[in-house]
């Protein structure tokens, strides 16, 4: 099908039908997706159609590529992404998974609090801003598509950490097994050393450290002895 | 980010008067156009570093080595819309044991506009987004306060200057804004923003001193009231209001 957008009637009645889902309803868009009264193509040479994807890693690779023509300001489209979480919904909400809130599914750019909560769009702006690179953002998009994780909320709430390479470089090396591409266990914990204590640690350090200036084994250099127990040192 | 700023290390303030930077708009994004005067801060060594940011995206671009007065001219090519965005200028060391130290910042800086982009950028960014049936919503985000206005209005940027609008919509803006300050009020003991600075002049000037306030121990609520009760003696929005529906308004 045609890449198309929601305009403010389609993103209404996606709003209504994620009510409906969380009153025990079907989720079900197959009506609108493709609704000329609720949807507008946004350009017509592009098509689009369903797949699964094995990694959010792998979600954001594809739609990377899907959107880098329609220019650059494409991460911040509502409309776009709404959609597009629409007919992804059968990953996004696979049978027996809740929906969980608006925001996850109806993009909220301008909302420090929610814009990396979106399911499809906050794992494809990782991708455009460090280029795919495995050992860079397996820590922040790991987990199914549907359950981005603690390691995503922890780490993708600050856009300086978010943003910075080395930093995002060192979690993975911290918190993902380099053979299995699993979170190690206790990365997702409130204890020593856990991706919450990464996200506290740094959010000190960044007044001091211009991290952008360093690599994946300065960071872990730096950090302190918490860290030890996930490699760090 | 929302943490205090704890500074141990001797890292220097670059004044924000010291800053002038000017935003334009080029067909493949933006460029920033300026120069960062450092003075004796030069002596330090290190270079320049200038990151345009809003909520979801930083682009960062070199400005050249430490001198006492740095030209800054830098495209930001992943960045298109010119408006809510902040700057952060570092100096940062570059070599040895120091390599990545922050050796001196100004955060949340505002660059101007150009006047292709509409001149100096105000204190309030409005910014349209679909909202359902909602018209408008505060934003109180972590680099400032964003007014969000529904894109499906026709001419929304008429809708925002309408004084029914200013009358029936600004003051819980400004309380929205008031509390934005008073959640950062430890930020000015050390490196408050341009724009957490600036609402703090502005309500300072309705005769609320966010700060010493706080110092006095009033609460919000205090200070909330003192607000709406000198916003509206200022704007005299009774007396617009009643222009509004007599049709002696500037409406």
């Amino acid at each position: 099908m045609k890449l198309r957008k929601f305009n403010a009637h389609g993103l209404d009645s996606m709003r209504d039908c994620l009510d409906r889902a969380r009153q025990g309803e079907p989720l079900d868009f197959t009506q609108s997706i493709e609704d000329p009264d609720l949807t507008e193509i946004i350009d017509s040479t592009l098509e689009i159609s369903y797949r699964a994807f094995h990694s959010r890693l792998a979600a954001g690779r594809f739609f990377n590529q899907v959107v880098g023509p329609i220019g650059p300001d494409a991460d911040r489209d509502v409309g776009m992404w709404s959609w597009l979480s629409a007919v992804w919904a059968p990953s996004l909400a696979p049978e027996g998974k809740s929906v969980g809130r608006d925001y996850r599914w109806i993009l909220e750019p301008a909302n420090h609090q929610t814009y990396y909560r979106h399911l499809l769009a906050f794992p494809t702006l990782m991708v455009k801003t460090h280029g795919g690179d495995e050992s860079v953002l397996s820590s922040i998009l790991a987990g199914p598509l549907y359950a981005p994780g603690e390691i995503n909320e922890q780490l993708g709430s600050v856009q300086e950490i978010a943003g910075c390479r080395s930093l995002l470089e060192a979690a993975t090396a911290l918190y993902v097994k380099p053979d299995t591409g699993e979170v190690r266990r206790g990365a997702a914990s409130k204890g020593p050393g856990s991706a919450r204590r990464l996200r506290e640690v740094i959010g000190q350090f960044v007044l001091t450290w211009d991290f952008y200036e360093m690599d994946a084994v300065q960071v872990l250099a730096m950090l302190p002895p918490e860290f030890e127990r996930f490699g760090a040192k | 980010m929302s943490t205090r700023t704890l500074n141990f290390t001797g890292r220097q303030r670059i004044l924000r008067n010291d800053i002038s930077l000017v935003l334009s708009a080029e067909h493949n994004g933006l460029r920033l156009r300026g120069a960062v005067r450092l003075g004796e801060l030069a002596s330090l060594g290190g270079h320049v570093v200038v990151e345009l940011y809003r909520q979801s995206t930083r682009e960062r671009m070199e400005c050249g080595e430490a001198s006492s007065e740095v030209t800054v001219n830098a495209a930001y090519p992943t960045l298109h819309a010119p408006h809510a965005l902040l700057c952060d200028v570092k100096l940062v060391a570059r070599s040895g044991d120091l390599q990545g130290q922050i050796l001196a910042a100004a955060r949340g800086i505002r660059p101007d506009l150009d006047e292709g982009l509409g001149g100096r950028q105000g204190l309030l960014p409005f910014e349209p987004r679909p909202l359902g049936q909602l018209l408008w919503r505060l934003e109180l985000g972590d680099e400032q306060p964003v007014v969000l206005v529904n894109e499906a209005i026709e001419d929304w940027n008429g809708f925002v200057r309408n004084p029914l609008f200013t009358v029936t919509v600004m003051p819980a803006i400004a309380e929205g804004a008031l509390r934005w300050t008073w959640e950062r009020r430890q930020d000015f003991d050390s490196e408050p923003s341009d724009v957490l600075s600036g609402w703090a002049e502005v309500f300072r000037d309705l005769g609320i001193d966010v700060s010493a306030r706080a110092e006095a121990g009033d609460t919000l609520d205090d200070l909330t009231a003192d607000l709406s009760e000198a916003f509206g003696k200022r704007h005299r929005f009774l007396d617009k209001w009643n222009d509004i529906v007599t049709g002696g308004g500037e409406q």
